[in-house]
């Protein structure tokens, strides 16, 4: 073979085709494309590399297939998904609980949205609690997060508030939903790329929705420290129309039905707290949560103070691991239990 | 507008839908091929557009002039203005601020101290690529070979085609001038085979050759972090970048054309599967290593004026091969090296006793290993092509070795998988011995191949609109 080769380089020689077979070449691709398409569609949810988009599948899934209404329904981040243990809550404050924290790319809007799907299935819970990063609070939502809800096409303007996209955006939404080969190529390149790395990955729920962090990851904390520092210096802070008419729309609904809401800041890095830049920022958020709270009777601002972990009980600067997990919902259970013992004697 | 970006196809599917419409008024194809390379060419800069036309015209009317002179002294007048126009533009734009650099820093040396003349010059788009074909086509009408054409807009076109306009192939007048003067047929073969040529460019481009240069950059631009097999693992992926970025812009280039049919030349035959430096040069970048054959080489004597004067004008060409993809120093020794691993070849030829060696029953076994010793040449080349100064030649060459440190799993594993499609084709190609062998598969075999591509360029395919290497030459 490789003497009758060598002599001249390579022609191009073409063969003669038949319009026919072009077509049934094109047309047959193009299928096999689209089918491979609806196999991503299918396979993601339950196996894509992507933590975040994960969590928002699980949660919601979570919320929508659950059999039986629950005393404490806790929202929230990342930082609630990882910290807050519904198990510690059940025994210290009584009743159930179910952790559908999700993460920050969604914002309080996802809290808004998953609290109304809630009370549409089971009526209004006893309290609910919305732990989020302290400085996440006003977090626009990442239009990319937004769509990895499993919920029908148009829900972000159907639900309340809605979010209004524009048609780019549209047109964005819809890649993302229907074509995920293109959109979460990062996932499918990682997936098919180095599969024994994506499955190792996978992340470990609890039935009540804890998400389990094994080991710390002190270097990768630092490191995210630092980013948000020089980050947040010199900002303002500014509530988004979105955000504030989630949180408006919450404190509507913890009236008409008659629950609490506890607004919690998540556990966090106390090399942050140690940089009087990010503590004057947080207090800034603290001041736009204490005016919110003294405006509705039944949105308490607990944790006003943010309970703070070494790095080597992190995983990074917002999320504790699971074996910090119930010091920050002890903490957590004992001021919202200060809370109440004060609005009793009052 | 590079061809991998949406804008891009945005512009083709436009430009292709009216092409289709006026498919039986060839002459309005032309005028509307002209308005698309025009505004394709001042996407990138409108003001170099006119250097573009001022190219065009000045070229087109010498040549006229030329046609029309029976007096040999005229006719070498006029072609000498031509060669100055071209090369001086080139000159200018492409090398005024190396050589002026390099004057200034000899200057120094001597004890002189001469003011800064470095010069804020935009290097145009393509300005190689058209300068060449430029003068190819004043030769060939000197030399007769050609009659200069009286059609303004066909040699318009003949010198802007967008498909060719940045990155070649440098196409020959004798070819593409008589394409732009009669109507073109698009029949299903041109289509079968534009098709082809475009999904696997756009794959050599977006997944191998960009990903292979993520690695490549990483490793070159970072490279006093890297030692032993990473070094050497950067030089491969970077030998596999340059071949698939160019080669991958070729194919586009030449599926586009074939989709509107014209015929451009075949840029790339398998040269890694090349045997000898003078095997390679005929499978690398064919377009240019023919001009300057055509257009140097020979006119500089060839072969024809003994040995010595044979590896003179060798290595003259091989230089100004380096030199033509840009002004420094790394590319002249590029070339240069090039040039003496030619001029090697041609004394190991020579020598019948080893010539004798390489034929008989073994010949099967040391034409592989033949290959990989020319493949570890062409690698090293690229390596003094890639360092952008001696000292990280010096650095590099030092330190490569065999030695693993903690990334080269990782990115030796990097460099298989996005090799390993190439390896596969080029192996297929090889064979078969013809670069078109996917498109003679039956189409059942045909569609998991092209679905393939398809779901890697989507997949893997690097979407920052990474520019095409050969762009900066």
């Amino acid at each position: 073979m490789i003497q009758r080769h060598t002599k001249q380089p390579p022609q191009e020689i073409a063969r003669p085709v038949r319009r026919k077979e072009i077509l049934l070449t094109l047309l047959g691709s193009l299928l096999i494309l689209l089918l491979a398409n609806v196999a991503t569609i299918l396979y993601l949810p339950k196996h894509g590399t992507n933590w975040g988009d994960r969590i928002i599948e699980y949660k919601w899934q979570m919320l929508l297939h659950m059999d039986e209404p629950v005393n404490w329904l806790i929202l929230g981040d990342s930082s609630g998904a990882t910290a807050v243990v519904p198990s510690i809550i059940d025994q210290t404050l009584g009743g159930t609980s179910v952790n559908l924290c999700t993460h920050g790319g969604l914002g309080i809007v996802n809290d808004a949205w998953m609290l109304d799907t809630y009370i549409e299935r089971f009526g209004p819970p006893k309290a609910v609690l919305l732990v989020h990063f302290p400085s996440a609070w006003n977090t626009n939502p990442v239009l990319y997060s937004l769509l990895q809800i499993p919920l029908g096409w148009g829900f972000w303007s159907r639900l309340q508030p809605p979010v209004e996209l524009s048609p780019k955006q549209s047109f964005d939404a819809f890649l993302t939903r229907y074509a995920p080969l293109y959109s979460h190529s990062t996932t499918m390149n990682l997936l098919l790329k180095t599969p024994w790395l994506a499955s190792a990955s996978d992340p470990s729920f609890q039935d009540n929705g804890l998400l389990l962090l094994p080991r710390a990851d002190p270097s990768a904390v630092i490191a995210q420290a630092q980013e948000m520092i020089s980050s947040v210096t010199g900002t303002e802070v500014v509530f988004n129309e979105v955000a504030e008419g989630a949180f408006e729309h919450i404190a509507a609904l913890a009236e008409q039905f008659n629950f609490d809401v506890y607004l919690a800041n998540g556990p966090i890095y106390e090399g942050l707290t140690e940089n009087q830049e990010y503590l004057a920022y947080l207090s800034r958020f603290g001041d736009w949560l204490d005016t919110f709270a003294a405006k509705h009777e039944r949105v308490h601002y607990v944790l006003r103070k943010p309970v703070t972990f070494p790095a080597d009980l992190m995983e990074l600067t917002v999320h504790v691991i699971g074996s910090a997990a119930p010091q920050y919902t002890e903490a957590l259970v004992s001021d919202i239990l200060y809370n109440v013992q004060n609005s009793t004697s009052d | 507008m590079l061809f991998n970006s949406y804008i891009f196809v945005g512009f083709f599917l436009g430009i292709y839908l009216f092409y289709l419409l006026l498919r039986k008024q060839y002459k309005a194809q032309n005028i509307l091929l002209l308005i698309g390379s025009y505004a394709f060419y001042a996407y990138f800069d409108w003001r170099l557009l006119s250097i573009l036309i001022g190219c065009t015209l000045i070229n087109y009317f010498l040549a006229i002039v030329i046609q029309g002179s029976s007096s040999i002294g005229r006719r070498k007048l006029l072609l000498a203005m031509s060669l100055v126009a071209n090369l001086s533009m080139l000159g200018f734009f492409k090398y005024f601020n190396f050589f002026a650099d390099n004057v200034v820093h000899f200057l120094n040396l001597v004890g002189l101290h001469p003011g800064e003349v470095t010069l804020k010059i935009l290097l145009p788009l393509g300005i190689s690529y058209y300068s060449f074909m430029a003068l190819g086509y004043m030769i060939d009408v000197y030399r007769k070979k050609l009659p200069a054409t009286r059609n303004l807009l066909n040699f318009a076109l003949f010198m802007s085609f967008f498909p060719y306009i940045a990155s070649g192939p440098i196409g020959r007048a004798p070819d593409l001038l008589p394409q732009f003067a009669s109507p073109r047929k698009i029949n299903v073969q041109h289509i079968d085979t534009g098709i082809l040529l475009v999904v696997w460019g756009y794959f050599q481009k977006m997944v191998i050759a960009d990903n292979l240069g993520i690695l490549a950059d990483r490793i070159f631009n970072g490279y006093t972090q890297y030692q032993g097999l990473d070094v050497v693992i950067g030089i491969l992926a970077f030998t596999v970048q340059i071949y698939c970025d160019f080669s991958g812009y070729t194919d586009i280039a030449r599926g586009i054309a074939k989709l509107m049919g014209f015929d451009l030349m075949v840029n790339f035959r398998l040269p890694y599967f090349a045997l000898n430096p003078r095997d390679f040069w005929l499978r690398w970048h064919i377009s240019l290593s023919s001009w300057l054959r055509d257009y140097l080489y020979i006119p500089l004597g060839g072969d024809r004026m003994g040995q010595g004067r044979t590896y003179l004008n060798l290595g003259l060409t091989m230089v100004l091969c380096g030199l033509w993809h840009g002004a420094a120093w790394t590319y002249i020794i590029w070339g240069a090296y090039h040039g003496l691993a030619l001029i090697m070849h041609r004394l190991f030829e020579r020598s019948r006793a080893l010539k004798a060696r390489w034929v008989g029953k073994l010949r099967g076994v040391l034409v592989p290993l033949q290959m990989a010793g020319m493949f570890a040449v062409v690698a090293f080349g690229w390596l003094i092509f890639r360092c952008t100064s001696l000292d990280q030649l010096s650095y590099m060459i030092r330190h490569a070795g065999l030695r693993l440190s903690a990334n080269s799993l990782n990115f030796g594993y990097d460099l298989f998988f996005f090799s390993l499609p190439l390896i596969l084709v080029s192996l297929y190609q090889y064979f078969s011995g013809n670069l078109l062998a996917i498109q003679k598969l039956n189409p059942w075999i045909r569609i998991p191949i092209y679905s393939f591509f398809m779901v890697g360029i989507i997949v893997f395919g690097v979407r920052q609109s990474m520019e095409f290497i050969y762009f900066r030459f």
